[in-house]
């Protein structure tokens, strides 16, 4: 008979094979975080060091003797994880180990708030190394606290029902636009696929890369462990996350078209929402199509610029390079 | 080669010849001059290192440790504000076994805003677990950096070594600056037990359980210990290779002296001549130069120290509520002598915020010692005196 | 590498330099709940009355293997390409798939496995022979079925017919051009390579009596079906040409071309007045179908319906006959009532009323009767007769020891495929009997039946689905004959699949309840617990590791795993 039986797969998702993570990390059950990893590290293989600052997985790391990853971690202090990486690469690069993925592996706090002026440092130096930021929308670690990382609306301990979340999330992938660096993007657990290639491909470029990664979180959210991956998916499916990539601050392209379901679908998962009024939810579906509007302006607009002249940070004076 | 360097520039000279891999630094005045040099002699290919001209001195110190980790030898410098932002990690620097080197110009602390020298803001570590220097000369200060990276990396504690600001900093002196190949000889490259390594992937810095971290914390304590011996061995080696040996404190004019001046960095060099005046006209005074802080040299000092009739220790420096730091130190290392021969122990408060210390100061404070008319167990030196002492609504207004 | 345990300062590192590995950690211990792989019934097998295993053949297929599909469906279903040609495919109607393009063409892929398979060497092996044996009454898709389980199982198998030749309604009901004879004498064939005998032209109650029966055999089954048309019950039904619909498909059948009056008059909404009309229409005879009720509530299958609609069938529905117009001696018409439709009756479908005053002539030449068979019960004593039906409970056992039934003798069913499902079944109760156990309490389902475990509790509908891994994938296009060539010929008007067409319709099942090793669970997992077995189908569970988080269940976009909970 002549059928083509190579032809057949029923993989749903075409991922590197290898596993840098190992099982009997301290991850709550369902932790998007812990898959985040999971998969960054797929896509960045064993030669990598990786740097946490405080934040969940400080703690899903394991307490020493223990180590939940095959690669050299080194946990921080809770500002420093972009500029540990720049540390690290300047060492590197002085023992002419250039091919080794420096790799900052961060919470939306360390990322947002408290390390947010070491990541404008390190990126505005165009730091050769890859900022991964893995948001959970609050300061889970501690306890579900707010962070400006938070979007408008939720629960936290320090932002109640009787007062929830005021302050729109912040824009942090914007600003990393803003910094010109090679490549900033966002991805998505429940996207595995998008969000290894776009590791690969900061992989091999020179310079500073920012990745803004979306993970759920059931002990924050209030949602079920088993929905991790749903939620994340919903988020993307409702606009509320966008999946983009943009290079040099200048060219965006837009990855997946969402099917823009109702962000009720997505909302009625988590009990941090639980409380919204329509009239918030309403708030919440205009500023999705704000959000929207700007996003698509900005790709459309991308395509008319130009990239920075000085888009290849070329040596400067006597073969200075990054991180000099 | 002799050279006319200022303090700042020596410390330039010494991380050069130390052959230093990652600088990460932050402007301060009036450190900036280090910084300034240093990135000059990257750009020029004097230094072969890559310079992480950071954001803030928090993450100058941060950088250093993350380059530090994966194994380069790092340095960095700082002042006041500078070393206070760093304060976190200067704690994270020794409990990671770093032996990072940090030039700390003694800057006071604002507010008043002050770019003058005193010591609170390097006393204000002295629990970190970091090892402490306190340098009187330029030459001493391209010695110092040098022996400091050797001391580090063989007892795995990172060092301050500390100049006071435009005393030493600014003050250009002629000083010996050694060849690259002396250097070499006595600097072997760094090879970080506990680096980052492909080879041997492992976490460092993460959660330690209250059933281990007091270990940690006694190795750290052990090898203050160590250093001691450290740092008096490898100021002899120093010594031997280029004619000008060192020890954890300086003796001067000990011989017979019944008073003994304890002080530290320039103020001891204004000293000298005065112990010398006052040896002329028959006070039986030496001197006694603090240079390794931390580790403290308690042992030391009590066999300097011991049986002699009195003991002034000036502080450049205050620790509100406890007076001077160098004070405290001297006298506890002092009460573990036999009651009969415990000098007695007077403390000197002066040069705050850079008001000059100056000989006749100095010839003062140490004749009014001598003479019994100054008896208080700390006196603040020239500073307008309190209508009423007792009165602590003065700290209020 | 370090102490775990040290008492000595020197066995700690000077700093918290960590490298064991956290795998020591057992997670595991934290879940109350843990994942489990556990194949679950499909929504078209929990409707398919033949009871085949079709998402695992599907799965099969997809992968290239054929002959381990077909084998497969062969397990416990003689009839395969008859199946797959005649049989209603209510698995269709419930096919997930159809929610993402539209339903597997299960049937053809029956259809297809049947083909490909009309060898023995696709049977399965024989059970040992057992010593006993089992008279099979009837010679029809439910004693054929019947008989296969049953001489697969070890047994000594005759059925006996009254026909001259074995079939049943599959051989005098079902017109050529949906069931070509050849097939049904080949799929005969690999029934008969298991030793089954046929003893044709042999009528029990008349040549042979039941307790003949009994006597030389260990068991019997009855499974007679229905062979005998229901009146009209109107004036002028008697007349020469009102003929009965079975007879008529049985005459044509036999190879008949009956010279016929035109247009005739087909009464009746099943599967027989829809093969009359169109056997009709290949006669050269112009047939109007008469149904009482609408078109949705007519029992035939809607793809034949459909069929018919193509050639251009006339059908008056909400229409019932009053009485048979006959004019000097000749049929002139048939004077009919219309109908509406008033409340359900006992079959569930709204009883049709009279419309006072609405009668009307259709003129037709003659009429053919075709609303509804029964079965011919004669061999059997009273206390086995229910009416029309013989009388068997849960374990198709007859009040008679030792007697059994299945088929539409027993329930009325009216398809092949209900009949070759209560064959099987009603086998293996006879079989438990043979083998000297008790009587269950219910005759097995057909899952459990079944080569493979299968949870039949709960069948995976499409809200069980995760359609986030499913795109719209339309259904092929079928290949027929022409509308116009196909109506004056009986050739088989679907044509079947290619081997290529077979494997790209087999992708598309969505192989619900299955686990099809699509590794959603192992890439989803956080804790990385899920481990593709080394050489064998299917994962592994690290439970040391697994924290009972669920991920794996509700990103599995076919529902072959369940949470269960964890024995404490």
């Amino acid at each position: 008979m002549a059928i083509d039986i190579s032809s057949y797969d029923p993989r749903n998702l075409h991922l590197p094979d290898g596993e840098i993570l190992s099982s009997g990390h301290l991850a709550c059950p369902g932790c998007g975080a812990a898959l985040g990893m999971r998969l960054a590290l797929k896509a960045l293989g064993p030669n990598t060091m990786v740097v946490i600052p405080a934040c969940c997985w400080a703690v899903i790391n394991g307490p020493y003797p223990f180590e939940a990853l095959s690669v050299p971690v080194l946990q921080v202090a809770f500002e420093t994880a972009a500029i540990s990486a720049s540390g690290i690469r300047a060492a590197l690069d002085t023992q002419g180990k250039k091919d080794i993925n420096v790799v900052a592996w961060a919470g939306d706090g360390g990322t947002f708030d408290i390390g947010f002026q070491a990541l404008s440092g390190t990126v505005e130096r165009n730091d050769d190394i890859i900022y991964i930021c893995y948001d959970n929308e609050a300061y889970m670690n501690t306890g579900i606290q707010r962070s400006s990382a938070t979007p408008y609306g939720a629960w936290t301990t320090t932002t109640p029902v009787e007062t929830p979340k005021a302050e729109p999330k912040k824009n942090m992938v914007e600003i990393m636009v803003e910094h010109r660096i090679p490549y900033t993007a966002t991805a998505s657990i429940a996207f595995p696929e998008d969000f290894v290639r776009k590791v690969e491909k900061a992989k091999e470029i020179r310079g500073a890369k920012f990745i803004h990664l979306w993970i759920s979180c059931p002990a924050g959210h209030k949602s079920e462990e088993r929905s991790s991956v749903k939620i994340a998916r919903l988020a993307v499916e409702t606009g509320v996350f966008p999946l983009y990539e943009v290079e040099y601050g200048t060219r965006y392209t837009i990855n997946h078209e969402p099917a823009f379901t109702d962000v009720s679908a997505y909302l009625e998962l988590q009990g941090r929402f639980r409380h919204l009024k329509d009239e918030h939810i309403e708030t919440i579906r205009r500023n999705i199509r704000w959000e929207w509007e700007r996003l698509r302006a900005k790709e459309e607009m991308g395509r008319k610029l130009s990239l920075p002249p000085d888009v290849v940070r070329a040596a400067v004076g006597d073969g200075e390079t990054t991180a000099g | 080669m002799r050279m006319v360097v200022k303090g700042n520039g020596a410390v330039a000279h010494a991380v050069r010849l130390s052959r230093a891999q990652v600088v990460s630094a932050y402007p301060i005045t009036p450190q900036t001059s280090i910084i300034e040099e240093l990135a000059t002699m990257v750009a020029r290919g004097e230094l072969d290192a890559r310079f992480i001209k950071v954001e803030s001195e928090h993450s100058a110190l941060a950088g250093c440790i993350g380059a530090a980790s994966a194994g380069a030898r790092t340095f960095t410098a700082t002042s006041a504000q500078g070393l206070a932002l760093m304060h976190e990690l200067i704690h994270w620097a020794a409990g990671a076994r770093l032996p990072i080197v940090l030039a700390n110009v003694n800057r006071a602390m604002a507010p008043g805003w002050s770019i003058w020298t005193d010591q609170n803001d390097s006393l204000s570590q002295r629990d970190t677990g970091w090892m402490q220097i306190y340098c009187q000369s330029s030459q001493e200060v391209v010695d110092s950096v040098i022996q400091a990276f050797r001391v580090s990396e063989k007892v795995l504690l990172p060092t301050m070594v500390v100049l006071d600001a435009f005393f030493l900093s600014h003050t250009y002196e002629d000083a010996e600056i050694p060849e690259q190949a002396v250097v070499d000889s006595f600097l072997p490259a760094l090879d970080l037990p506990h680096k980052m390594d492909l080879e041997h992937p492992a976490a460092l810095g993460n959660l330690v359980f209250p059933d281990r971290y007091m270990e940690f914390r006694r190795k750290m304590d052990l090898a203050h210990d160590l250093a001691l011996d450290v740092w008096d061995e490898v100021g002899r080696e120093w010594g031997q290779l280029t004619g000008r040996p060192y020890g954890v404190v300086e003796e001067y004019r000990l011989d017979g002296a019944e008073l003994v001046l304890v002080t530290a960095a320039t103020a001891a060099s204004t000293a000298r001549p005065v112990v010398d005046r006052l040896r002329d006209a028959g006070v039986p005074v030496g001197l006694v130069r603090l240079r390794v802080f931390r580790p403290f040299p308690a042992a030391v000092l009590r066999s300097l120290l011991g049986g002699r009739r009195k003991v002034l220790v000036l502080d450049r420096n205050c620790s509100f509520g406890h007076h001077g730091v160098f004070h405290q130190e001297v006298k506890s290392a002092l009460y573990e002598l036999p009651h009969a021969e415990q000098p007695r122990v007077c403390g000197v408060i002066a040069g705050l915020g850079g008001r000059d210390i100056t000989p006749d100061d100095l010839g003062e404070m140490l004749t009014g010692v001598w003479e019994g008319r100054i008896q208080d167990p700390v006196t603040w030196w020239d500073v307008l005196p309190a209508r009423d002492p007792a009165t602590a609504a003065l700290a209020m207004g | 590498m370090v102490e775990l345990n040290p008492k000595f300062l020197e066995d700690i590192p000077l700093t918290s330099y960590s490298d064991n590995p956290i795998t020591a950690i057992k997670t595991g211990t934290w879940k109350y709940v843990q994942p489990l792989y556990e194949d679950r019934l499909p929504a078209c097998s929990h409707l398919c009355p033949a009871g085949n295993d079709i998402s695992k053949a599907m799965d099969l297929i997809a992968r290239g293997d054929v002959a381990a599909a077909a084998r497969l469906w062969r397990a416990g279903n003689p009839l395969a390409s008859t199946l797959g040609r005649v049989c209603p495919h209510p698995c269709e109607s419930e096919c997930n798939r159809g929610q993402f393009g539209g339903a597997i063409a299960i049937h053809m892929m029956e259809r297809f496995l049947g083909d490909r398979s009309l060898d023995e060497s696709f049977l399965p092996e024989k059970a040992k022979p057992t010593g006993k044996s089992v008279a099979v009454v009837g010679a029809g898709p439910a004693g054929i079925s019947a008989a296969y389980s049953l001489a697969l199982a070890g047994h000594e198998v005759e059925v006996f017919d009254d026909k001259p030749e074995p079939g049943g309604y599959l051989r005098t009901g079902i017109p050529d051009y949906r069931l070509p004879k050849e097939i049904l004498d080949r799929e005969l064939d690999l029934v008969k390579s298991l030793g089954v005998r046929f003893t044709c032209a042999t009528q029990v109650g008349a040549d042979i009596t039941l307790d003949d029966l009994r006597e030389r055999f260990d068991a019997v089954i009855v499974a007679v079906g229905f062979h005998r048309s229901r009146p009209l019950a109107v004036p002028g039904e008697d007349h020469p040409d009102v003929l009965r619909g079975v007879t008529l498909l049985e005459r044509i059948l036999a190879g008949e071309r009956p010279e016929l009056p035109s247009p005739l008059a087909v009464v009746g909404g099943g599967n027989t007045a829809i093969d009359v009309a169109r056997s009709l229409l290949r006669l050269g005879v112009e047939p109007i179908v008469v149904y009482r009720r609408s078109r949705l509530e007519m029992p035939a299958i809607p793809a034949e319906v459909e069929e018919a609609d193509k050639e251009g069938i006339p059908f008056h529905f909400l229409t019932a006959p009053k009485q048979v117009v006959v004019e000097g001696g000749r049929v002139t018409a048939l004077e009919c009532l219309k109908m509406r439709l008033g409340e359900p009756d006992e079959s569930g479908r709204r009883r049709p009323l009279p419309v006072e005053g609405s009668e009307f002539r259709l003129p037709v030449a003659g009429v053919v009767t075709a609303i509804g068979e029964s079965a011919d019960l004669g061999l059997l004593p009273e206390a086995a007769r229910d009416g029309w039906r013989v009388a068997a409970d849960e374990r198709f056992a007859t009040p008679v020891d030792g007697v059994f039934a299945a088929g539409d003798a027993v329930s009325g069913e009216g398809t092949v495929t209900a009949a070759v499902g209560a064959g099987r079944r009603a086998a293996a109760v006879v079989d438990r009997r043979l083998s000297g156990r008790e009587l269950p309490a219910a005759a097995p389902s057909l899952q459990r039946l079944w080569r493979r475990q299968i949870e039949a509790g709960h069948p995976v509908y499409v809200d069980q689905l995760n359609p986030a891994y499913f795109t719209q994938v339309p259904r092929p296009q079928l290949r027929e004959l022409d509308a116009e060539v196909r109506s004056s010929s009986f050739d088989e008007v679907v044509q079947g699949f290619t081997d290529e067409e077979a494997v790209q319709e087999a992708r598309r099942c969505l192989v619900c309840g299955t686990c099809n090793e699509c590794c959603n669970c192992l890439f989803f997992c956080p804790d990385v617990a899920i481990h593709k077995r080394n050489g064998a189908a299917g994962f592994d569970i690290d439970t040391e590791h697994c924290k009972g988080c669920g991920i794996c269940v509700e990103e599995c976009p076919r529902s072959a795993l369940t949470l269960v909970e964890v024995e404490s």
